[in-house]
């Protein structure tokens, strides 16, 4: 459903992303991880078009791009086509969480305003906020936020929701509620694509997991694949360092 | 002897009287800061927009502008509008000697407010934080829809205090409108010296009504502000 | 439409000869504006009694009367008294014997004094709490942390703010005219009131503000980079 070949990006000399192919299927959960640094964030912001990508092609249902030549036309396609769950939650700090929600419906696909707020309440509480439709984010915890940042990617019914590091500005203690509520959303058969460091959370809900290291995938595979029997090197030095963080979360 | 000497330097019972009489004329200077403050937004949200949209040569020239109009008083831009304005237009063939003298007035003000607006107003909707911009692209919003819908309303809040308190800074500059010859309460209080001879009461009359008019403004966009926080961002 | 150039140049050199006195007009009150303006600023910040208060009152009626006002109440009030007081005690010296500049200074300082006293509470409020809470943790007296503590991290906070407040006074001390000081913008209108080129003269008058505050605003701007130099060390 989305098929990303040969994307390349370069931030001044530094090259981020050097040539990477991906494929997701319909319902497919897809978990990226790897080091700071490595590109899993910037590969995310490029499927959306936050950032322009210098070279490659996406096939995202329907529509086809070449990164460097997409129209604003298209961008907009395909960002209709997507949702974000951002680190730093990025509510709409002028609207309540329903507003939040009903935002993207209204504004950009022109969905009638009673059938947007039906859908939006629908979604809050979905994700445990049924008592928190008219409070604006300045009133929200973290993790409240983040779920109406969860909230308001569902209700656009994407092709695919891309959650990036959703869970890293968040309170040690806050981040089990979030990932409870995406785990949920992993098992209704949404296309995700997570960049992530919660190991455990990883191995749980993913199909599949990449391993990104300096620009390239270095490996993929199952969860089990890639945790237990890791075949390169660098895979395996990376879980060697992150599994006290990932034997704590379990 | 003393207590006499005092009632003839300052009597207070003359600024009592004066002060009604002042007041009769608080309509110019309120006409003037409204008229001045309408200008002042509108031209100076025009020059914000085209500077952050970056509109080749318009730039250089609105920084110029700028410039200009922080770094020289208002009296001298005040002179240069009412001297230079009918000089560039009749050498064009349009003849604007019968104006009234409080269009000038409105035209230096709005135009010294749109300069320091502007900077506000750029300031204010820079600070809106990048990820409000990328939400809104991320749920499919044009860059319009992005930015009169998530940008605008909460640029409204980061420049509102210092919109207010350059509308408080409009009202005080006001006070030397009455160089130009209108009528407003300096000009009246200008006006009650000559006649009285007691220029200090009539001045001090002004200053109260000055006073006054500042505390209240503040008093205003105080509650404008907390009111439209409350809207805006809920809190 | 003629604009006479030579005439604009020449009343540019008039002003030039007497921008002498709007700096003076305008650096006077400026330093004792600081000097007055951080005693109360700091009288203010710590809520002394009744004093605070009065000084509050003091700084919203200053800050509320226009410049123009004040300079004309401080002119007439200064005047009066000043002739009120020689009459009752016979003296013979008049109004008319002071220089008319020290009525400048007069009001120019009082301005000054209640804007610039806002600029210093603003940065003293400005240094977060725990930088006071820390100062005491280890033994400080009041005095001690508001010198070595707080207003060597106040001073960078107040300093843009203290441009915008000298290139106020520069602005404002051309209100002078009024009491017939002859500052840039008087010497630049008194040829122009022989042959009413008041455009001319007042073109010239600008032009010569706007280098001065142009130079003054460069100059604190290298200072504020000189000043903050701890938060540089900090963030490398």
């Amino acid at each position: 459903m989305i098929k990303i070949t040969d994307i390349h990006k370069a931030f001044g000399k530094n090259e981020v992303l050097k040539g990477i192919d991906v494929e997701v299927a319909k319902g497919e959960v897809i978990v990226i991880i790897g080091p700071s640094g490595s590109g899993k964030t910037t590969l995310l912001r490029c499927i959306n078009f936050l950032e322009k990508a210098d070279s490659g092609k996406m096939t995202l249902g329907s529509t086809q791009v070449a990164f460097k030549h997409a129209t604003s036309k298209e961008i907009l396609a395909i960002r209709r086509q997507t949702a974000m769950v951002f680190q730093s939650y990025n509510l709409f700090n002028n609207k309540t969480a329903l507003e939040n929600v009903m935002e993207g419906l209204v504004t950009a696909r022109k969905v009638p305003l009673r059938q947007a707020a039906e859908i939006g309440k629908n979604m809050l509480d979905k994700v445990g906020l049924a008592d928190k439709h008219n409070a604006y984010p300045s009133r929200l915890s973290g993790g409240q936020q983040q779920r109406v940042g969860i909230a308001r990617a569902l209700a656009l019914n994407p092709e695919v929701i891309l959650f990036d590091e959703p869970t890293s500005a968040l309170d040690p203690t806050l981040v089990s509620e979030v990932l409870a509520v995406m785990k949920k959303i992993a098992q209704e058969g949404i296309t995700m694509i997570v960049v992530t460091h919660e190991m455990s959370f990883a191995y749980d809900i993913a199909n599949r997991i990449l391993f990104m290291d300096g620009g390239v995938i270095v490996e993929q595979g199952t969860p089990k694949d890639l945790f237990v029997n890791a075949k390169e090197e660098r895979t395996k030095q990376f879980l060697k360092r992150i599994v006290p963080e990932w034997s704590y979360n379990i | 002897m003393w207590g006499e000497a005092m009632e003839g330097f300052f009597n207070i019972s003359l600024v009592v009287e004066a002060l009604p009489q002042l007041l009769t004329r608080l309509h110019i200077t309120l006409f003037l800061v409204v008229a001045a403050t309408i200008l002042g937004i509108v031209a100076g949200i025009i020059i914000a927009l085209l500077r952050i949209y970056r509109i080749p040569g318009f730039n250089q020239i609105s920084l110029l502008y700028i410039s200009f109009m922080r770094g020289t008083p208002i009296i001298v831009q005040m002179f240069i509008v009412y001297y230079g304005l009918p000089a560039i237009l009749s050498s064009v063939g349009i003849n604007i000697n019968r104006w009234d003298k409080m269009i000038f007035l409105i035209l230096t003000y709005g135009l010294n407010m749109a300069a320091f607006l502007a900077e506000i107003i750029r300031a204010a909707i820079v600070s809106v934080p990048i990820g409000q911009t990328e939400a809104a692209y991320a749920v499919g919003m044009t860059r319009l829809q992005t930015f009169w819908r998530i940008i605008a309303p909460q640029a409204v809040l980061m420049g509102l205090p210092s919109i207010g308190i350059n509308i408080v800074g409009l009202l005080q500059d006001s006070s030397i409108a009455f160089l130009l010859g209108i009528v407003d309460v300096m000009g009246k209080a200008r006006a009650i010296g000559a006649n009285t001879y007691h220029s200090l009461e009539a001045y001090v009359g002004a200053a109260v009504i000055f006073l006054v008019i500042t505390l209240l403004l503040e008093k205003v966009c105080a509650t404008i502000e907390r009111r439209l926080t409350m809207k805006i961002i809920g809190d | 439409m003629n604009f006479d150039v030579y005439f604009m140049l020449s009343a540019l050199q008039e002003s030039l000869k007497y921008t002498w006195v709007t700096l003076l007009l305008a650096i006077v009150p400026f330093f004792f504006g600081i000097l007055f303006g951080t005693v109360i600023a700091i009288i203010r910040f710590y809520r002394v009694k009744v004093l605070g208060e009065l000084l509050q009152l003091f700084v919203v009626i200053i800050k509320g009367t226009p410049g123009m006002v004040m300079l004309l109440i401080v002119y007439f009030a200064l005047i009066q008294g000043f002739d009120t007081i020689s009459q009752t005690f016979h003296l013979a010296v008049k109004s008319k014997d002071i220089n008319l500049i020290y009525i400048a200074f007069a009001a120019l300082t009082l301005t000054a004094t209640a804007a610039i006293s806002e600029t210093m509470r603003g940065a003293l409020t400005a240094v977060a709490t725990g930088q006071y809470e820390a100062s005491y943790s280890v033994g400080l007296t009041k005095r001690q942390t508001l010198r070595r503590i707080i207003l060597p991290q106040a001073l960078p906070v107040a300093i843009p703010v203290l441009c915008s407040n000298l290139i106020g006074l520069i602005k404002g001390s051309s209100l002078v005219f009024m009491i017939s000081v002859t500052d840039l913008m008087n010497a630049a209108l008194i040829p122009a009131n022989t042959n009413y080129k008041y455009l001319e003269a007042y073109i010239a008058a600008a032009l010569v503000y706007w280098v001065l505050n142009v130079v003054v605003e460069n100059i604190f701007f290298w200072l504020e980079q000189h000043l903050s130099t701890y938060k540089r060390e900090v963030l490398v």
